[in-house]
Protein backbone atom coordinates (compact mmCIF):
# COMPACT_ATOMS: atom_id res chain seq x y z
CA UNK A 1 0.00 0.00 0.00
CA UNK A 2 1.37 3.06 -0.66
CA UNK A 3 3.36 5.21 1.72
CA UNK A 4 4.04 1.28 3.63
CA UNK A 5 7.65 1.44 4.91
CA UNK A 6 9.86 -1.22 3.31
CA UNK A 7 11.84 -3.77 5.80
CA UNK A 8 15.21 -3.49 6.48
CA UNK A 9 15.79 -6.84 4.68
CA UNK A 10 14.53 -6.23 1.65
CA UNK A 11 16.08 -4.87 -1.44
CA UNK A 12 15.56 -1.58 -3.98
CA UNK A 13 16.88 -1.16 -7.59
CA UNK A 14 18.02 2.24 -8.71
CA UNK A 15 17.87 3.31 -12.21
CA UNK A 16 21.41 4.82 -13.01
CA UNK A 17 21.07 7.09 -16.50
CA UNK A 18 24.42 7.08 -17.98
CA UNK A 19 25.24 10.85 -17.00
CA UNK A 20 26.14 9.36 -13.36
CA UNK A 21 28.10 6.70 -15.25
CA UNK A 22 32.06 6.36 -16.18
CA UNK A 23 33.44 3.13 -17.55
CA UNK A 24 30.90 1.30 -15.95
CA UNK A 25 31.07 2.58 -12.74
CA UNK A 26 28.58 4.44 -11.03
CA UNK A 27 28.70 7.68 -9.54
CA UNK A 28 27.02 9.42 -6.24
CA UNK A 29 25.12 11.33 -9.01
CA UNK A 30 23.09 8.80 -9.59
CA UNK A 31 21.69 9.29 -6.20
CA UNK A 32 21.02 13.17 -6.11
CA UNK A 33 17.46 14.76 -6.84
CA UNK A 34 16.48 17.64 -8.20
CA UNK A 35 14.91 21.10 -6.79
CA UNK A 36 11.44 20.04 -5.94
CA UNK A 37 11.17 16.08 -6.01
CA UNK A 38 10.63 14.72 -2.55
CA UNK A 39 12.29 11.69 -3.02
CA UNK A 40 14.34 9.20 -4.87
CA UNK A 41 12.98 6.90 -7.34
CA UNK A 42 13.47 3.33 -6.54
CA UNK A 43 11.81 -0.16 -7.31
CA UNK A 44 10.97 -2.77 -4.76
CA UNK A 45 12.35 -6.01 -5.71
CA UNK A 46 10.74 -8.29 -2.87
CA UNK A 47 7.55 -7.07 -3.46
CA UNK A 48 7.49 -8.36 -7.14
CA UNK A 49 7.30 -12.05 -5.47
CA UNK A 50 10.06 -13.49 -8.27
CA UNK A 51 12.03 -16.48 -7.06
CA UNK A 52 15.50 -14.94 -7.30
CA UNK A 53 17.38 -11.54 -8.68
CA UNK A 54 17.89 -12.65 -12.22
CA UNK A 55 13.47 -12.68 -12.53
CA UNK A 56 13.97 -9.73 -10.43
CA UNK A 57 16.01 -7.57 -12.71
CA UNK A 58 14.11 -9.07 -15.71
CA UNK A 59 10.95 -7.53 -14.33
CA UNK A 60 12.38 -4.11 -13.65
CA UNK A 61 13.84 -3.65 -17.27
CA UNK A 62 10.12 -4.15 -18.57
CA UNK A 63 9.11 -1.72 -15.75
CA UNK A 64 11.79 1.03 -17.04
CA UNK A 65 11.06 0.08 -20.56
CA UNK A 66 7.71 1.15 -20.46
CA UNK A 67 8.83 4.73 -18.73
CA UNK A 68 12.11 5.56 -19.61
CA UNK A 69 14.39 6.08 -22.94
CA UNK A 70 16.81 2.95 -21.32
CA UNK A 71 20.20 2.93 -23.10
CA UNK A 72 22.63 0.39 -23.23
CA UNK A 73 24.86 1.87 -20.82
CA UNK A 74 22.94 2.61 -18.17
CA UNK A 75 22.44 0.50 -15.04
CA UNK A 76 20.51 -1.06 -12.44
CA UNK A 77 22.00 -0.53 -8.62
CA UNK A 78 20.68 -2.19 -6.07
CA UNK A 79 20.86 -1.22 -2.78
CA UNK A 80 19.74 -3.56 0.95
CA UNK A 81 17.81 -1.14 2.74
CA UNK A 82 19.07 -2.18 6.15
CA UNK A 83 22.81 -1.94 4.94
CA UNK A 84 22.01 1.62 3.46
CA UNK A 85 20.10 3.07 5.95
CA UNK A 86 22.91 2.34 8.63
CA UNK A 87 25.49 3.62 6.53
CA UNK A 88 23.78 6.91 6.00
CA UNK A 89 22.68 7.09 9.39
CA UNK A 90 26.57 6.44 10.74
CA UNK A 91 28.48 8.52 8.09
CA UNK A 92 25.83 12.11 8.39
CA UNK A 93 26.37 14.64 10.51
CA UNK A 94 22.88 14.59 11.08
CA UNK A 95 22.71 10.97 11.55
CA UNK A 96 19.75 10.71 8.65
CA UNK A 97 17.19 8.25 9.18
CA UNK A 98 16.40 8.04 5.54
CA UNK A 99 13.18 6.56 4.58
CA UNK A 100 12.11 3.76 2.22
CA UNK A 101 8.11 3.54 1.03
CA UNK A 102 6.44 1.93 -1.24
CA UNK A 103 4.79 4.74 -3.81
CA UNK A 104 3.12 2.59 -6.26
CA UNK A 105 1.41 3.37 -9.37
CA UNK A 106 -0.71 1.11 -11.73
CA UNK A 107 2.02 0.94 -14.83
CA UNK A 108 4.68 0.47 -11.71
CA UNK A 109 3.12 -1.30 -8.92
CA UNK A 110 6.80 -1.88 -7.14
CA UNK A 111 7.58 1.88 -7.62
CA UNK A 112 9.27 3.04 -4.29
CA UNK A 113 10.75 6.28 -3.11
CA UNK A 114 13.75 7.00 -0.56
CA UNK A 115 12.92 9.99 1.11
CA UNK A 116 14.82 12.49 3.59
CA UNK A 117 16.81 13.45 0.78
CA UNK A 118 17.62 17.12 0.04
CA UNK A 119 18.63 18.24 -3.08
CA UNK A 120 22.13 18.99 -2.25
CA UNK A 121 22.97 16.41 -0.32
CA UNK A 122 26.37 15.28 -1.95
CA UNK A 123 27.37 13.73 0.97
CA UNK A 124 24.17 11.24 1.55
CA UNK A 125 24.29 10.46 -2.11
CA UNK A 126 28.19 9.56 -1.33
CA UNK A 127 26.98 6.87 1.49
CA UNK A 128 24.34 5.41 -0.64
CA UNK A 129 27.13 4.75 -3.33
CA UNK A 130 29.12 3.65 -0.88
CA UNK A 131 26.42 0.56 -0.02
CA UNK A 132 26.62 -0.77 -3.13
CA UNK A 133 27.85 -4.47 -3.42
CA UNK A 134 29.84 -4.52 -6.51
CA UNK A 135 28.17 -7.78 -7.86
CA UNK A 136 25.00 -5.94 -7.19
CA UNK A 137 25.11 -3.80 -10.16
CA UNK A 138 23.50 -5.08 -13.56
CA UNK A 139 22.97 -3.39 -16.79
CA UNK A 140 19.67 -1.95 -17.99
CA UNK A 141 19.18 -2.92 -20.91
CA UNK A 142 19.61 -7.02 -21.57
CA UNK B 1 34.92 26.47 -36.08
CA UNK B 2 37.94 24.11 -36.54
CA UNK B 3 40.22 27.33 -38.30
CA UNK B 4 39.50 29.41 -35.30
CA UNK B 5 40.41 26.89 -33.11
CA UNK B 6 43.47 26.32 -34.92
CA UNK B 7 44.14 29.67 -35.29
CA UNK B 8 43.44 30.09 -31.41
CA UNK B 9 45.98 27.43 -31.11
CA UNK B 10 48.57 28.86 -33.37
CA UNK B 11 47.90 32.18 -31.36
CA UNK B 12 48.39 30.01 -27.97
CA UNK B 13 51.85 28.72 -28.98
CA UNK B 14 53.12 31.89 -30.50
CA UNK B 15 52.13 33.46 -26.89
CA UNK B 16 53.84 30.54 -25.17
CA UNK B 17 57.06 30.90 -26.84
CA UNK B 18 57.04 34.51 -26.27
CA UNK B 19 56.42 34.22 -22.33
CA UNK B 20 58.60 31.62 -21.81
CA UNK B 21 61.35 33.71 -23.39
CA UNK B 22 60.88 36.38 -20.59
CA UNK B 23 60.84 34.08 -18.03
CA UNK B 24 57.48 34.43 -16.88
CA UNK B 25 57.09 31.53 -15.49
CA UNK B 26 58.28 32.13 -12.13
CA UNK B 27 55.40 34.90 -11.51
CA UNK B 28 52.08 34.11 -10.00
CA UNK B 29 48.28 34.25 -10.74
CA UNK B 30 45.31 33.56 -9.59
CA UNK B 31 43.04 32.40 -12.57
CA UNK B 32 39.51 32.77 -10.79
CA UNK B 33 40.79 36.51 -9.54
CA UNK B 34 42.99 38.11 -11.91
CA UNK B 35 41.04 37.14 -15.41
CA UNK B 36 40.28 40.74 -16.07
CA UNK B 37 43.48 41.98 -16.03
CA UNK B 38 44.90 40.21 -18.91
CA UNK B 39 41.74 40.40 -20.88
CA UNK B 40 43.01 43.88 -22.61
CA UNK B 41 46.58 41.58 -22.57
CA UNK B 42 48.61 42.75 -24.94
CA UNK B 43 51.63 40.55 -26.36
CA UNK B 44 54.20 43.29 -26.85
CA UNK B 45 53.81 45.00 -23.57
CA UNK B 46 55.94 42.19 -20.99
CA UNK B 47 54.67 44.31 -17.83
CA UNK B 48 51.40 42.55 -18.15
CA UNK B 49 53.37 39.38 -16.99
CA UNK B 50 54.08 40.34 -13.73
CA UNK B 51 50.57 39.29 -12.53
CA UNK B 52 50.86 36.02 -14.76
CA UNK B 53 52.08 32.90 -12.87
CA UNK B 54 53.92 29.51 -12.45
CA UNK B 55 51.16 27.97 -14.49
CA UNK B 56 51.58 30.24 -17.40
CA UNK B 57 50.41 27.89 -19.37
CA UNK B 58 46.71 28.37 -18.03
CA UNK B 59 47.01 31.98 -17.73
CA UNK B 60 47.62 32.19 -21.52
CA UNK B 61 45.07 30.15 -22.22
CA UNK B 62 42.54 32.40 -20.12
CA UNK B 63 43.79 35.29 -21.90
CA UNK B 64 43.08 33.48 -25.46
CA UNK B 65 39.78 32.57 -23.93
CA UNK B 66 38.84 35.93 -23.21
CA UNK B 67 40.18 37.34 -26.86
CA UNK B 68 38.09 34.99 -28.51
CA UNK B 69 35.27 36.47 -26.43
CA UNK B 70 33.95 33.27 -25.14
CA UNK B 71 32.56 35.10 -22.05
CA UNK B 72 30.84 37.76 -23.67
CA UNK B 73 27.55 38.23 -22.85
CA UNK B 74 24.71 38.19 -25.79
CA UNK B 75 21.52 39.51 -25.75
CA UNK B 76 19.42 36.37 -27.23
CA UNK B 77 16.08 37.19 -27.83
CA UNK B 78 14.05 33.67 -27.32
CA UNK B 79 14.93 31.01 -24.90
CA UNK B 80 15.98 28.62 -27.77
CA UNK B 81 18.29 31.48 -28.49
CA UNK B 82 19.59 31.36 -25.47
CA UNK B 83 19.68 27.12 -25.11
CA UNK B 84 21.39 27.79 -28.32
CA UNK B 85 24.21 30.08 -26.80
CA UNK B 86 24.75 28.46 -24.16
CA UNK B 87 25.62 25.10 -25.80
CA UNK B 88 27.68 27.25 -28.29
CA UNK B 89 29.80 27.94 -25.58
CA UNK B 90 29.77 24.64 -23.78
CA UNK B 91 31.43 23.09 -26.90
CA UNK B 92 34.30 26.06 -27.51
CA UNK B 93 34.86 25.35 -23.55
CA UNK B 94 35.59 22.00 -24.17
CA UNK B 95 37.93 23.26 -27.00
CA UNK B 96 39.68 24.87 -24.64
CA UNK B 97 39.96 21.90 -22.13
CA UNK B 98 41.18 19.38 -25.60
CA UNK B 99 44.28 22.78 -26.45
CA UNK B 100 44.61 24.30 -23.69
CA UNK B 101 44.12 22.70 -20.66
CA UNK B 102 48.16 21.83 -19.49
CA UNK B 103 47.51 18.41 -18.05
CA UNK B 104 48.65 15.51 -19.73
CA UNK B 105 44.84 14.17 -19.45
CA UNK B 106 43.52 16.90 -21.35
CA UNK B 107 42.58 14.87 -24.57
CA UNK B 108 40.95 12.45 -22.47
CA UNK B 109 39.28 14.69 -20.74
CA UNK B 110 37.76 16.92 -23.23
CA UNK B 111 36.27 13.32 -25.37
CA UNK B 112 34.79 12.64 -21.80
CA UNK B 113 33.02 16.19 -21.43
CA UNK B 114 31.51 15.79 -25.25
CA UNK B 115 30.75 12.50 -24.68
CA UNK B 116 28.53 13.84 -20.99
CA UNK B 117 27.23 16.62 -23.38
CA UNK B 118 25.81 14.29 -25.91
CA UNK B 119 24.22 11.71 -23.16
CA UNK B 120 22.56 14.58 -21.39
CA UNK B 121 21.03 16.01 -24.79
CA UNK B 122 19.83 12.05 -25.43
CA UNK B 123 18.77 12.28 -21.84
CA UNK B 124 16.90 15.85 -21.98
CA UNK B 125 17.01 16.98 -25.84
CA UNK B 126 15.37 20.09 -24.22
CA UNK B 127 18.12 20.65 -21.91
CA UNK B 128 21.24 22.97 -21.30
CA UNK B 129 23.02 19.37 -21.36
CA UNK B 130 25.71 20.72 -19.48
CA UNK B 131 25.47 24.20 -17.24
CA UNK B 132 28.42 26.02 -18.95
CA UNK B 133 29.16 28.32 -15.92
CA UNK B 134 29.79 24.80 -13.33
CA UNK B 135 32.12 23.92 -16.51
CA UNK B 136 33.45 27.01 -16.50
CA UNK B 137 34.56 26.88 -12.84
CA UNK B 138 35.60 23.13 -12.97
CA UNK B 139 38.22 24.27 -15.97
CA UNK B 140 39.72 26.75 -14.07
CA UNK B 141 39.63 24.90 -10.77
CA UNK B 142 42.14 22.41 -12.98
CA UNK B 143 43.82 25.41 -14.55
CA UNK B 144 44.96 26.27 -11.31
CA UNK B 145 45.80 23.61 -9.78
CA UNK B 146 47.03 21.23 -13.13
CA UNK B 147 48.84 18.21 -10.76
CA UNK B 148 45.70 16.53 -10.13
CA UNK B 149 44.85 13.04 -11.55
CA UNK B 150 42.14 13.42 -14.35
CA UNK B 151 39.47 13.00 -12.20
CA UNK B 152 35.74 10.52 -13.08
CA UNK B 153 33.37 13.22 -14.04
CA UNK B 154 29.60 13.24 -14.02
CA UNK B 155 26.34 15.15 -14.25
CA UNK B 156 24.48 16.04 -10.98
CA UNK B 157 20.26 16.62 -11.57
CA UNK B 158 21.00 20.14 -12.49
CA UNK B 159 23.55 19.31 -15.32
CA UNK B 160 26.43 20.55 -13.47
CA UNK B 161 29.97 18.91 -13.40
CA UNK B 162 30.66 16.27 -10.27
CA UNK B 163 34.11 15.44 -10.15
CA UNK B 164 35.65 12.73 -8.16
CA UNK B 165 38.57 11.38 -7.16
CA UNK B 166 38.62 7.86 -5.93
CA UNK B 167 41.27 5.53 -4.72
CA UNK B 168 39.93 3.54 -2.31
CA UNK B 169 36.73 3.16 -0.02
CA UNK B 170 38.81 5.59 2.58
CA UNK B 171 40.40 8.10 -0.05
CA UNK B 172 37.65 10.19 -1.97
CA UNK B 173 37.14 13.56 -2.90
CA UNK B 174 34.16 14.57 -4.53
CA UNK B 175 33.32 17.93 -6.44
CA UNK B 176 30.10 19.63 -7.36
CA UNK B 177 30.58 22.68 -9.37
CA UNK B 178 28.08 24.93 -8.62
CA UNK B 179 26.77 27.67 -11.45
CA UNK B 180 27.70 30.32 -8.81
CA UNK B 181 31.15 29.78 -8.42
CA UNK B 182 30.53 27.87 -4.88
CA UNK B 183 31.53 23.95 -5.02
CA UNK B 184 30.29 21.68 -2.37
CA UNK B 185 33.21 18.94 -1.60
CA UNK B 186 32.40 15.40 0.22
CA UNK B 187 35.85 14.03 1.34
CA UNK B 188 36.53 9.99 2.67
CA UNK B 189 39.84 10.23 4.54
CA UNK B 190 41.61 7.27 5.91
CA UNK B 191 41.67 6.97 9.55
CA UNK B 192 44.44 5.27 11.11
CA UNK B 193 43.54 4.62 14.61
CA UNK B 194 40.47 2.57 12.68
CA UNK B 195 40.70 2.20 9.36
CA UNK B 196 37.08 0.49 8.83
CA UNK B 197 35.80 3.95 10.08
CA UNK B 198 36.70 6.67 7.39
CA UNK B 199 37.12 10.31 8.42
CA UNK B 200 33.90 11.69 6.28
CA UNK B 201 33.33 15.33 5.62
CA UNK B 202 31.03 17.57 3.45
CA UNK B 203 31.50 21.54 2.62
CA UNK B 204 31.27 24.09 0.63
CA UNK B 205 33.57 26.98 -0.52
CA UNK B 206 34.09 28.99 -3.43
CA UNK B 207 36.57 27.41 -5.99
CA UNK B 208 39.55 29.96 -5.95
CA UNK B 209 40.06 28.72 -2.29
CA UNK B 210 38.56 25.64 -2.38
CA UNK B 211 42.03 23.57 -2.51
CA UNK B 212 42.92 25.58 0.41
CA UNK B 213 40.09 24.30 2.54
CA UNK B 214 40.46 20.80 1.61
CA UNK B 215 44.21 20.16 1.53
CA UNK B 216 44.49 19.97 4.98
CA UNK B 217 42.69 16.45 4.56
CA UNK B 218 45.47 15.29 3.12
CA UNK B 219 43.49 14.62 -0.24
CA UNK B 220 46.53 15.47 -2.35
CA UNK B 221 47.50 11.86 -1.34
CA UNK B 222 45.48 10.30 -3.36
CA UNK B 223 44.04 13.17 -5.85
CA UNK B 224 47.18 14.45 -7.02
CA UNK B 225 49.77 12.77 -9.49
Amino acid sequence: MKGDAIPDSDHVARYCKPSTIEDGEIMATAFQIRLGEESLSVNWLEYLECSNRSEEITMIRNAYSKKLKVTSNAKIAVLNIGNTREKVMSGSDDQRNLEFKHDPSRQDPSHSGIYNINHEDELISELILSAIEKNNIYPAKA
Amino acid sequence: MINSCLQEYKEYEAARSYCLAYGASELSFDPLENTQSIMGWDKTNTAEFTQIEPSINACLKIAIVRKSGLFDKQDPFTQMGLLSNEEERVKDLILRVQFSLTASYRQALATRILTLFKIAKEEDENGVGISFESLRHFYYFLCAHPYLKRPRISLTPQNNIYASWKAAYDKVLSIHFMPNGDARFVIFAPNKKQPERPILMSGKAPVDILMSVIEPHGVKSWAAQ
